[in-house]
């Protein structure tokens, strides 16, 4: 798109030959100062495509997320609007704003990594003024998945380096310019919360003082802390959004209002992908409130001035639907379809040794078939986005996970060129994955187009549940072999399911394809381009299976992929979501057959997988594997890597009238480095809520096209009263660190699984986990 | 069908975290959307709609309330406190200085609801044991899966109001 082309003479972000580089390692450099103080700026070592070289993050942070401190916009630096991006400014005034680009969403982005910054930059971290970074890519692209969308459990790996090296850099430039001014070594001078001090004269003074002064040194070299010097990283501080989401006054994307925003009710079709046929828009004029009413192709909209207004009027709306694609497909069509496609040899996925020679040789063999549902999202704040489309302007206030996919939809939407769109980050009330979509951001930008208004688009639950991206079903046919001593010695797993980047949101694949991909892969250096198109071919849907960790010397994983053509997304763990609960559960059921327990089995297994190894162990003596139960209860464990973390689970639960009561979850996580031990606690502890939701009372069904479930009382999740006891232990760790909003999801069902076998004697082999008729195959 | 529903807005004058108030707008609007966007206070969350989620929690006369099925016409003449009234002037409700002691918030857009209800609990059952908590908060979803720490907060707040006699905390 020729639109996004860096205007000539712009400050421009756009690393050109000419521009010095100072910096080490080339992906560091001084920008030009705007005469508001110190910007740091960054480029990835594989350059910039360009596109994104227009707004900085700062222009779209009006207000610090943690003070509640707005920004004029001389200090956002608008009147520069196309400078170079940046994570740290240093205002005179004394203000230090980090503008944070990954997003908030529950998961703590904003505490750790402010206090990445903090550790480097030499301040209290509550000092910090944080401000989340608009849409604008850019370096604020994530360098695992080539976009600015925050997903995948890479926040803090992707950010580790970049963020301290960012505010190191910082620092040693502010120490510059204290020790020119105050005619010193620059070794002499010392950095000490927000305050440069030289001891021998006795000179102090704020960061501020020297913002200017700064602005002009060179970036230096820098060389960052060691963990033994770390004086913030690793420890438990208090969350920084606590107080804003405390007193009620943290802006979430339903929250945003000003004056003249529109409220718009989408009527949708009762179908999945269903269409508007015949539309009487008369039927809603006139009524109380109604503004307008716009035609999508998945639905009506209408506005009114207030919300409700506008979905009380919907009730009245007169609309024939085209029905689509899926109209005569149901869960029972599907599943049927993933089972016939496992007739058929699949794509392979791993191959070790000779599994089908193995498994002919195998003293003892196992065969079962799997099976897991679709699942919704359901993240607590339903989908909405905020757009205001005026003939030359585009400004979006989104709770998404892709704020740059969502300046490429509604640059898509508008014909406007990049530098036209603003995307506001808000606080997500959830986002489990489906805020990777952009669904709700294309439809409050056609709204706002077609009437050239301020328009607010608010999903009802029903809508949400019925309109998701949803986790992909599958099924998964088994076969294991074991040899004379119970060794196992073959394993074989043939899954059928969909590809969930291949089918995923039509905007992100179909519509970001031709827009970012191309520029992105011919400006990508050889690696990072790998990383996009292994996320493209998709190993999404066998991670988990073709993963296996243990030490089977015949081993061979296949995929067919089985598309029914019903929209998929990324949901918490995504693949491992599924496979893990297949594998481990599989796993737990060759350790039967070999008269071994469930543990031990593992252990020997794993022989050549400490971290795995260590977790396993570390759940099993933290449980008290060793000691028997009170009577009633009992236990399984399983044990999974993902996002390059590690988790073991040991479940307990009881089995009363057939209902499956959790009682205590004991968990062990390696997820490297920590740097904020009481985040990543409370992450595991709600990855064993969410998961335990999932696998005691979730199942989305169609019908016919249409989603059976439409709110909490039909899409169930875990409640206080059914909440265990969960105790999380970390492994002490100096490796980098992973991350860790996923990574314990997956191994709570197998474990919960194993628990109930233990219980019962009855191998639940579909999700969710019942006792019933329907649960037992 | 022929729709011609009529205008009818009426004027409802109630008493909101201490203020008193005059809306004009259809009293069979729940109070959730008249909160938010009338009288612009966001604290209060939709998240369901149906009474399923306890997102909404408000209290009326001081005990909680689902205000998404809440009709603006039945809270005339009575006392709404919303999360933004929960506390006085500055200072932190305990309730909510607890949720802060135990770092409770992860997405956060469960909670206002979540202290809505927990406040309501004790202002009921000053030192509640497990049991009564369970029975209190399990109308109020959090997906972030938050209620260990809940839990905990709401004990830490029924200490912190001066009760003497020591809470049994069995999980």
């Amino acid at each position: 798109m020729t639109a996004n082309k860096t205007k000539p003479g712009s400050a421009g972000q756009e690393k050109s030959d000419s521009e010095p580089v100072v910096s080490r390692r080339d992906f560091l450099r001084q920008a030009s100062s705007t005469g508001t103080g110190l910007v740091v700026a960054f480029h990835l070592p594989q350059g910039n495509s360009g596109q994104e070289a227009f707004a900085t993050g700062f222009e779209a942070g009006e207000v610090s997320q943690t003070s509640g401190k707005p920004f004029p916009k001389e200090q956002r630096g608008a009147s520069a609007p196309f400078e170079p991006n940046a994570w740290l400014r240093v205002f005179s005034s004394g203000a230090i704003v980090f503008a944070l680009d990954r997003v908030e969403m529950g998961q703590g982005t904003l505490t750790s990594h402010a206090m990445m910054v903090a550790e480097e930059l030499e301040v209290e971290p509550t000092s910090l003024e944080v401000v989340f970074a608009g849409g604008v890519g850019g370096d604020y692209r994530n360098p695992a998945l080539g976009v600015q969308l925050t997903g995948g459990s890479t926040s803090i790996p992707t950010s580790w380096n970049t963020l301290r090296t960012a505010a190191a850099t910082a620092r040693e430039m502010l120490k510059a310019a204290a020790a020119k001014a105050w005619q010193v070594p620059v070794a002499e001078v010392v950095a000490r919360k927000g305050t440069l001090l030289h001891t021998a004269s006795k000179r102090e003074a704020p960061y501020g003082f020297f913002a200017d002064a700064a602005a002009k040194e060179a970036a230096p070299s820098v060389k960052l802390k060691s963990v033994s010097e770390f004086t913030l990283l690793g420890r438990p501080l208090p969350r920084l959004d606590a107080l804003p989401k405390i007193k009620g006054t943290a802006t979430f994307g339903i929250d945003v209002d000003f004056r003249g925003l529109l409220h718009a009710y989408i009527v949708r079709s009762p179908t999945l992908l269903g269409s508007p046929k015949v539309v009487d828009e008369a039927s809603v004029r006139g009524l109380p409130g109604v503004q307008g009413v716009v035609t999508l192709p998945h639905g009506v909209a209408i506005v009114a001035t207030h919300w409700y207004q506008a979905k009380k009027a919907g009730s009245f709306l007169k609309v024939e639907w085209e029905p689509g694609p899926l109209a005569n497909v149901s869960t029972d069509s599907i599943f049927a379809s993933l089972r016939a496609a496992l007739e058929g040899e699949g794509k392979k996925a791993r191959a070790d040794g000779d599994a089908d020679e193995a498994l002919a040789k195998a003293a003892i063999t196992l065969e079962a078939v799997y099976e897991t549902p679709y699942l919704a999202h359901a993240t607590m704040e339903p989908q909405n986005c905020t757009a205001h489309v005026t003939t030359d302007s585009c400004e979006v206030w989104a709770p998404t996970q892709g704020p740059q996919l969502a300046r490429e939809v509604a640059a898509r939407v508008t014909g406007l060129a990049h530098d036209k769109i603003t995307v506001h980050q808000t606080y997500l009330g959830g986002g489990f994955g489906r805020r990777i979509a952009q669904d709700y951001v294309e439809e409050a930008v056609r709204i706002s187009k077609s009437l050239g208004l301020p328009v607010q688009v608010l999903w009802s639950r029903e809508d949400d549940m019925r309109n998701d991206y949803y986790r992909p079903c599958a099924v998964t046919k088994l076969r294991a072999g074991l040899d004379a001593e119970g060794e196992l010695v073959a394993w074989k797993a043939r899954l059928a399911s969909q590809s969930i980047v291949s089918t995923m949101a039509p905007d992100f694949v179909a519509n970001m394809l031709p827009t970012w991909t191309p520029r992105f892969l011919k400006n990508a250096s050889g690696s990072a381009a790998s990383r996009l198109l292994k996320v493209l071919v998709d190993d999404t849907a066998v991670e988990g299976a073709s993963t296996l960790p243990y030490g089977i010397p015949n081993l061979r994983v296949e995929f067919t992929r089985q598309d029914p053509g019903v929209p998929i997304g990324f949901w918490r763990s995504v693949g491992h979501s599924f496979n893990v609960f297949v594998s481990e559960s599989f796993l737990d059921e060759c350790a039967h057959a070999a008269k071994k327990n469930p543990l031990a089995f593992r252990q020997d297994l794993l022989a050549n997988q400490p971290r795995l190894r260590a977790v396993l162990d570390l759940a099993a003596q933290k449980a008290d594997w060793d000691k028997p139960l009170p009577e009633g209860v009992s236990r399984g464990i399983a044990v999974a890597e993902s996002f390059k973390s590690y988790v073991a689970h040991v479940v307990e639960a009881s089995v009363v009238d057939n209902a499956i009561v959790v009682r205590r979850v004991v968990s062990a996580v390696d997820c490297g480095f920590v740097v904020n031990p009481d985040i990543v606690v409370a992450q595991v502890e709600g990855s064993v809520v969410f998961a335990l939701s999932a696998a005691l009372k979730q199942r989305i069904t169609i019908e016919k096209g249409q989603v059976v479930q439409g709110n909490f009382h039909d899409y169930e999740c875990l409640r206080m009263m059914e909440c265990p006891r969960i105790e999380v232990h970390l492994v002490p760790s100096a490796e980098e660190p992973t991350g860790i909003g996923e990574p314990a999801v997956p191994p709570v069902a197998p474990a919960l699984a194993g628990a109930v076998f233990m219980a019962t004697g009855k191998r639940l082999r579909s999700l969710p986990l019942q006792l019933t008729e329907a649960g037992l195959r | 069908m022929t729709t011609s529903a009529p205008v009818k807005t009426a004027e409802t004058r109630f008493e909101l975290n201490g203020a008193s108030v005059l809306v004009d707008a259809d009293p069979e609007t729940p109070l959730l959307w008249i909160l938010r966007e009338h009288l612009s206070l966001p604290g209060t969350k939709f998240g369901c709609g149906m009474s399923l989620c306890g997102a909404c929690t408000v209290h009326l006369n001081g005990t909680a309330v689902r205000s998404c099925v809440l009709p603006l016409g039945a809270v005339a003449g009575q006392k709404i406190t919303t999360i933004e009234g929960l506390s006085q002037g500055n200072e932190l409700h305990p309730v909510q200085a607890a949720w802060q002691a135990e770092n409770v918030p992860q997405c956060g857009y469960c909670q206002p609801g979540q202290m809505m209800q927990a406040a309501s609990l004790l202002a009921a059952t000053p030192l509640p044991s497990d049991a009564q908590i369970d029975a209190a908060m399990s109308g109020n979803i959090c997906r972030c899966g938050t209620y260990p720490r809940v839990r905990k907060a709401i004990h830490r707040a029924a200490k912190a109001t001066g009760a003497a006699q020591p809470t049994k905390e069995t999980r």
